[in-house]
Protein backbone atom coordinates (compact mmCIF):
# COMPACT_ATOMS: atom_id res chain seq x y z
CA UNK A 1 0.00 0.00 0.00
CA UNK A 2 1.20 3.66 -1.06
CA UNK A 3 1.98 5.47 2.23
CA UNK A 4 1.19 9.43 2.45
CA UNK A 5 3.85 10.55 4.69
CA UNK A 6 7.10 10.83 4.02
CA UNK A 7 8.87 7.74 2.60
CA UNK A 8 12.85 7.39 1.46
CA UNK A 9 11.04 8.11 -1.90
CA UNK A 10 9.93 11.55 -0.53
CA UNK A 11 13.53 12.17 0.76
CA UNK A 12 14.86 11.44 -2.64
CA UNK A 13 12.82 13.57 -4.27
CA UNK A 14 13.25 16.76 -1.74
CA UNK A 15 17.60 16.08 -2.34
CA UNK A 16 17.62 17.50 -5.18
CA UNK A 17 18.13 21.12 -5.34
CA UNK A 18 16.59 21.34 -8.92
CA UNK A 19 13.18 19.61 -7.24
CA UNK A 20 13.05 21.92 -4.56
CA UNK A 21 13.43 24.70 -6.53
CA UNK A 22 9.99 23.49 -8.68
CA UNK A 23 8.72 23.01 -5.28
CA UNK A 24 9.16 26.47 -4.40
CA UNK A 25 7.93 28.01 -7.75
CA UNK A 26 4.83 25.57 -7.50
CA UNK A 27 3.84 27.45 -4.50
CA UNK A 28 2.91 30.59 -6.30
CA UNK A 29 0.36 28.44 -8.86
CA UNK A 30 -0.13 25.44 -11.34
CA UNK A 31 2.66 25.64 -14.13
CA UNK A 32 2.81 23.17 -17.26
CA UNK A 33 6.23 21.39 -17.65
CA UNK A 34 7.69 24.33 -20.62
CA UNK A 35 6.87 26.89 -18.02
CA UNK A 36 9.12 24.87 -15.55
CA UNK A 37 11.92 24.19 -17.70
CA UNK A 38 11.95 27.78 -19.04
CA UNK A 39 13.26 29.05 -15.71
CA UNK A 40 16.69 26.23 -16.02
CA UNK A 41 19.44 25.97 -17.71
CA UNK A 42 18.69 22.04 -17.91
CA UNK A 43 16.60 20.79 -21.00
CA UNK A 44 13.12 20.28 -21.01
CA UNK A 45 13.51 15.85 -20.81
CA UNK A 46 15.74 16.84 -17.81
CA UNK A 47 12.66 18.56 -16.30
CA UNK A 48 10.40 16.17 -16.98
CA UNK A 49 12.41 13.38 -15.59
CA UNK A 50 12.52 15.63 -12.25
CA UNK A 51 9.09 16.13 -12.60
CA UNK A 52 8.39 12.89 -12.83
CA UNK A 53 10.16 11.98 -9.37
CA UNK A 54 8.31 14.13 -7.74
CA UNK A 55 4.71 12.83 -8.70
CA UNK A 56 5.48 9.59 -8.01
CA UNK A 57 6.53 10.84 -4.53
CA UNK A 58 3.24 12.32 -4.61
CA UNK A 59 4.95 15.93 -3.95
CA UNK A 60 3.23 17.60 -7.21
CA UNK A 61 -0.05 16.16 -9.09
CA UNK A 62 -0.16 16.83 -13.01
CA UNK A 63 -3.42 17.80 -13.74
CA UNK A 64 -4.65 17.97 -17.37
CA UNK A 65 -6.46 21.48 -17.90
CA UNK A 66 -8.00 22.11 -21.70
CA UNK A 67 -5.11 20.53 -24.32
CA UNK A 68 -2.25 20.60 -21.48
CA UNK A 69 -0.91 19.23 -18.41
CA UNK A 70 -0.22 21.37 -15.50
CA UNK A 71 1.61 20.89 -12.29
CA UNK A 72 0.41 21.78 -8.74
CA UNK A 73 2.10 21.45 -5.21
CA UNK A 74 0.14 18.17 -3.01
CA UNK A 75 2.90 18.54 -0.18
CA UNK A 76 1.60 17.36 3.27
CA UNK A 77 2.38 19.84 5.93
CA UNK A 78 4.98 17.32 7.01
CA UNK A 79 6.30 16.99 4.36
CA UNK A 80 6.43 21.01 3.98
CA UNK A 81 8.21 21.27 7.13
CA UNK A 82 10.88 18.59 5.51
CA UNK A 83 11.56 20.48 2.67
CA UNK A 84 12.36 23.83 4.37
CA UNK A 85 13.98 22.03 6.84
CA UNK A 86 16.31 20.33 4.18
CA UNK A 87 16.51 23.78 2.00
CA UNK A 88 17.64 25.50 5.58
CA UNK A 89 20.46 22.77 6.01
CA UNK A 90 21.62 23.27 2.22
CA UNK A 91 22.05 27.08 2.90
CA UNK A 92 24.04 25.94 5.68
CA UNK A 93 27.92 27.62 5.01
CA UNK A 94 29.63 24.16 5.31
CA UNK A 95 27.03 22.00 3.44
CA UNK A 96 28.51 20.74 0.49
CA UNK A 97 27.25 17.86 -1.91
CA UNK A 98 28.31 14.42 -0.25
CA UNK A 99 31.81 12.60 -1.86
CA UNK A 100 32.63 9.69 -2.43
CA UNK A 101 34.91 8.89 0.02
CA UNK A 102 38.55 8.42 -1.10
CA UNK A 103 40.14 4.69 -0.14
CA UNK A 104 42.10 4.79 3.02
CA UNK A 105 45.10 2.51 3.69
CA UNK A 106 48.62 2.69 2.17
CA UNK A 107 49.15 1.65 -1.69
CA UNK A 108 50.54 -1.01 -3.09
CA UNK A 109 54.34 -0.84 -3.30
CA UNK A 110 55.00 -0.74 -6.78
CA UNK A 111 56.85 -4.31 -8.42
CA UNK A 112 60.25 -3.79 -9.43
CA UNK B 1 -2.96 0.15 -6.42
CA UNK B 2 -6.15 1.60 -4.59
CA UNK B 3 -6.23 3.26 -1.89
CA UNK B 4 -8.24 1.47 1.07
CA UNK B 5 -8.96 3.93 3.52
CA UNK B 6 -12.73 3.47 3.46
CA UNK B 7 -12.73 -0.24 3.86
CA UNK B 8 -10.54 0.35 6.40
CA UNK B 9 -12.84 2.78 8.11
CA UNK B 10 -15.46 0.16 7.71
CA UNK B 11 -13.88 -2.22 9.69
CA UNK B 12 -13.23 0.54 12.64
CA UNK B 13 -17.12 1.17 12.29
CA UNK B 14 -17.71 -2.65 12.53
CA UNK B 15 -14.97 -2.93 15.35
CA UNK B 16 -16.91 -0.27 17.55
CA UNK B 17 -19.96 -1.90 16.74
CA UNK B 18 -18.14 -4.94 18.60
CA UNK B 19 -16.90 -2.78 21.40
CA UNK B 20 -20.51 -1.13 22.18
CA UNK B 21 -22.03 -4.40 21.78
CA UNK B 22 -19.43 -5.94 24.02
CA UNK B 23 -19.92 -3.33 26.65
CA UNK B 24 -23.64 -3.49 26.50
CA UNK B 25 -24.05 -6.95 27.45
CA UNK B 26 -21.04 -7.30 30.20
CA UNK B 27 -23.30 -4.07 31.54
CA UNK B 28 -26.19 -5.87 31.68
CA UNK B 29 -24.42 -9.35 33.48
CA UNK B 30 -22.23 -6.99 35.74
CA UNK B 31 -23.50 -3.31 36.33
CA UNK B 32 -21.22 -0.27 36.84
CA UNK B 33 -21.65 1.42 39.66
CA UNK B 34 -22.63 4.32 39.42
CA UNK B 35 -25.05 3.26 36.62
CA UNK B 36 -24.58 5.30 34.37
CA UNK B 37 -27.01 3.35 31.63
CA UNK B 38 -29.93 4.68 33.84
CA UNK B 39 -29.25 7.92 33.33
CA UNK B 40 -28.05 8.05 29.44
CA UNK B 41 -29.27 4.72 28.91
CA UNK B 42 -26.82 1.76 27.93
CA UNK B 43 -28.12 1.61 24.29
CA UNK B 44 -27.27 5.05 24.07
CA UNK B 45 -23.82 4.62 25.25
CA UNK B 46 -22.99 1.77 23.50
CA UNK B 47 -24.26 2.84 19.97
CA UNK B 48 -24.48 6.37 19.49
CA UNK B 49 -20.74 6.86 18.70
CA UNK B 50 -20.52 3.59 16.48
CA UNK B 51 -23.43 4.94 14.55
CA UNK B 52 -22.24 8.89 13.91
CA UNK B 53 -19.09 6.72 12.77
CA UNK B 54 -20.85 4.58 10.21
CA UNK B 55 -22.93 8.37 9.25
CA UNK B 56 -19.49 9.92 7.94
CA UNK B 57 -18.81 6.99 6.03
CA UNK B 58 -21.73 6.36 4.53
CA UNK B 59 -22.64 10.42 3.75
CA UNK B 60 -19.26 10.47 2.09
CA UNK B 61 -19.55 7.80 -0.19
CA UNK B 62 -23.20 8.69 -0.86
CA UNK B 63 -21.97 12.55 -1.45
CA UNK B 64 -18.96 11.66 -3.43
CA UNK B 65 -20.28 9.05 -5.60
CA UNK B 66 -23.66 11.08 -6.30
CA UNK B 67 -22.36 14.34 -6.68
CA UNK B 68 -18.50 14.08 -8.53
CA UNK B 69 -19.00 17.68 -9.34
CA UNK B 70 -15.96 18.86 -7.42
CA UNK B 71 -13.77 15.60 -7.86
CA UNK B 72 -12.77 16.51 -11.48
CA UNK B 73 -9.55 14.74 -11.51
CA UNK B 74 -9.17 10.77 -10.39
CA UNK B 75 -6.50 11.43 -7.21
CA UNK B 76 -8.83 14.25 -5.59
CA UNK B 77 -10.23 11.81 -4.01
CA UNK B 78 -7.36 10.05 -2.38
CA UNK B 79 -6.49 12.61 0.43
CA UNK B 80 -10.66 13.30 1.42
CA UNK B 81 -10.69 9.43 1.80
CA UNK B 82 -7.49 9.77 4.38
CA UNK B 83 -8.96 12.19 6.22
CA UNK B 84 -12.19 10.33 6.53
CA UNK B 85 -10.75 7.13 8.03
CA UNK B 86 -8.74 9.47 10.42
CA UNK B 87 -12.39 10.86 11.85
CA UNK B 88 -13.70 7.64 12.05
CA UNK B 89 -10.21 6.70 14.23
CA UNK B 90 -11.32 9.54 16.29
CA UNK B 91 -14.75 8.61 17.22
CA UNK B 92 -13.64 5.46 17.37
CA UNK B 93 -10.84 6.70 19.91
CA UNK B 94 -13.60 8.86 21.71
CA UNK B 95 -15.96 5.53 22.10
CA UNK B 96 -13.37 3.48 23.66
CA UNK B 97 -12.31 6.47 26.55
CA UNK B 98 -16.80 6.70 26.64
CA UNK B 99 -16.86 3.05 27.62
CA UNK B 100 -14.01 3.26 30.05
CA UNK B 101 -15.17 6.21 31.67
CA UNK B 102 -18.93 4.47 32.26
CA UNK B 103 -17.23 1.72 33.39
CA UNK B 104 -15.18 3.18 36.28
CA UNK B 105 -11.30 2.75 34.87
CA UNK B 106 -9.45 4.00 37.69
CA UNK B 107 -6.29 5.92 35.21
CA UNK B 108 -9.15 6.88 32.87
CA UNK B 109 -11.12 8.00 34.97
CA UNK B 110 -8.04 10.03 36.57
CA UNK B 111 -6.91 10.95 33.03
CA UNK B 112 -10.29 11.24 30.98
CA UNK B 113 -9.93 15.30 30.68
CA UNK B 114 -6.18 14.70 29.25
CA UNK B 115 -6.88 11.66 27.12
CA UNK B 116 -10.11 13.48 25.44
CA UNK B 117 -7.99 16.75 24.81
CA UNK B 118 -4.80 13.95 23.40
CA UNK B 119 -7.40 12.44 21.33
CA UNK B 120 -8.65 16.08 20.05
CA UNK B 121 -4.77 17.23 19.01
CA UNK B 122 -3.74 14.17 17.36
CA UNK B 123 -7.14 14.40 15.18
CA UNK B 124 -6.12 17.99 14.38
CA UNK B 125 -2.47 16.95 13.30
CA UNK B 126 -3.37 14.27 11.41
CA UNK B 127 -6.15 15.97 9.66
CA UNK B 128 -4.20 18.96 9.29
CA UNK B 129 -1.56 17.55 7.90
CA UNK B 130 -3.59 15.77 4.80
CA UNK B 131 -5.39 19.16 4.20
CA UNK B 132 -3.37 20.60 1.79
CA UNK B 133 -3.74 17.94 -0.40
CA UNK B 134 -7.48 18.09 -0.86
CA UNK B 135 -8.92 19.85 -3.46
CA UNK B 136 -12.25 21.25 -3.83
CA UNK B 137 -15.18 18.29 -1.94
CA UNK B 138 -18.32 18.53 -0.66
CA UNK B 139 -17.43 17.36 2.91
CA UNK B 140 -13.41 18.18 4.20
CA UNK B 141 -11.90 21.23 4.08
CA UNK B 142 -12.46 24.54 4.27
CA UNK B 143 -15.43 25.83 2.21
CA UNK B 144 -16.17 28.55 1.12
CA UNK B 145 -17.70 30.04 -2.03
CA UNK B 146 -14.63 31.78 -3.01
CA UNK B 147 -12.53 28.43 -2.30
CA UNK B 148 -15.19 25.96 -4.45
CA UNK B 149 -14.68 28.68 -7.59
CA UNK B 150 -11.19 28.81 -7.59
CA UNK B 151 -9.02 25.26 -7.05
CA UNK B 152 -6.07 27.72 -6.75
CA UNK B 153 -7.36 29.36 -3.52
CA UNK B 154 -8.80 26.04 -2.50
CA UNK B 155 -5.30 24.38 -2.17
CA UNK B 156 -3.94 28.40 -0.75
CA UNK B 157 -6.35 28.56 1.90
CA UNK B 158 -6.39 24.59 2.80
CA UNK B 159 -2.69 24.61 2.96
CA UNK B 160 -3.03 27.54 5.73
CA UNK B 161 -5.58 25.57 7.11
CA UNK B 162 -3.40 22.68 7.40
CA UNK B 163 -0.63 24.51 9.39
CA UNK B 164 -2.78 26.06 11.62
CA UNK B 165 -4.32 22.69 12.48
CA UNK B 166 -0.99 20.89 13.06
CA UNK B 167 -0.09 23.75 15.44
CA UNK B 168 -3.08 23.77 17.65
CA UNK B 169 -3.13 20.16 17.83
CA UNK B 170 0.29 20.19 19.04
CA UNK B 171 -0.43 22.87 21.19
CA UNK B 172 -3.68 20.01 22.80
CA UNK B 173 -1.01 17.48 23.02
CA UNK B 174 1.63 19.23 24.59
CA UNK B 175 -0.92 20.70 27.02
CA UNK B 176 -2.64 16.94 27.56
CA UNK B 177 0.77 16.24 28.39
CA UNK B 178 2.12 18.81 30.64
CA UNK B 179 -0.56 20.83 32.00
CA UNK B 180 -3.59 19.35 34.53
CA UNK B 181 -6.65 20.81 35.03
CA UNK B 182 -7.80 24.18 34.58
CA UNK B 183 -4.69 25.01 32.30
CA UNK B 184 -5.02 22.01 30.19
CA UNK B 185 -8.56 23.73 29.30
CA UNK B 186 -7.75 27.24 29.25
CA UNK B 187 -4.33 26.54 27.12
CA UNK B 188 -6.32 24.98 24.35
CA UNK B 189 -9.15 27.04 24.24
CA UNK B 190 -6.91 30.48 24.05
CA UNK B 191 -5.17 29.24 21.45
CA UNK B 192 -7.85 27.84 19.10
CA UNK B 193 -9.16 31.47 19.35
CA UNK B 194 -5.80 32.39 17.79
CA UNK B 195 -5.76 30.29 15.29
CA UNK B 196 -9.09 30.96 13.97
CA UNK B 197 -8.37 34.64 14.15
CA UNK B 198 -4.65 33.80 12.50
CA UNK B 199 -6.60 31.65 9.61
CA UNK B 200 -9.43 34.43 9.16
CA UNK B 201 -6.44 37.17 8.62
CA UNK B 202 -4.84 34.70 5.91
CA UNK B 203 -8.20 33.80 4.28
CA UNK B 204 -8.55 38.06 3.62
CA UNK B 205 -5.40 38.48 2.50
CA UNK B 206 -4.90 35.66 0.26
CA UNK B 207 -8.97 36.60 -1.21
CA UNK B 208 -7.59 40.06 -1.90
CA UNK B 209 -4.00 38.49 -3.34
CA UNK B 210 -6.43 36.56 -5.30
CA UNK B 211 -8.65 39.52 -6.85
CA UNK B 212 -5.82 41.51 -7.24
CA UNK B 213 -3.90 39.05 -9.95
Amino acid sequence: MKRAEPSPTVFRALADPTRREILQMLRKGTLNSGEIADQFDATWPTISRHLAVLNAAGLVRSVRHKQEIRYELNTSVVQDLAHHLIELVAALPHAEPARPKAKRGRARPQEA
Amino acid sequence: MPDTSLLRGLIVVLATYAAGAAWYMLNAWMPATPRADEVYGAGLIAFTLPTAAAFVLLLFDTFESRRPLWSREPGDRVATERIVFRIIMFIAGLHGLVLSLVTEVPWVRHWGLQLSFLLIGGLLVSVGNLLPKTRPNVLVGIRTPRSLRSRHFWIEINRAGGYVSVALGLVMIVAAIVLGPPLVMQVPIAAALAAIGILVARYFTLARTSEQT
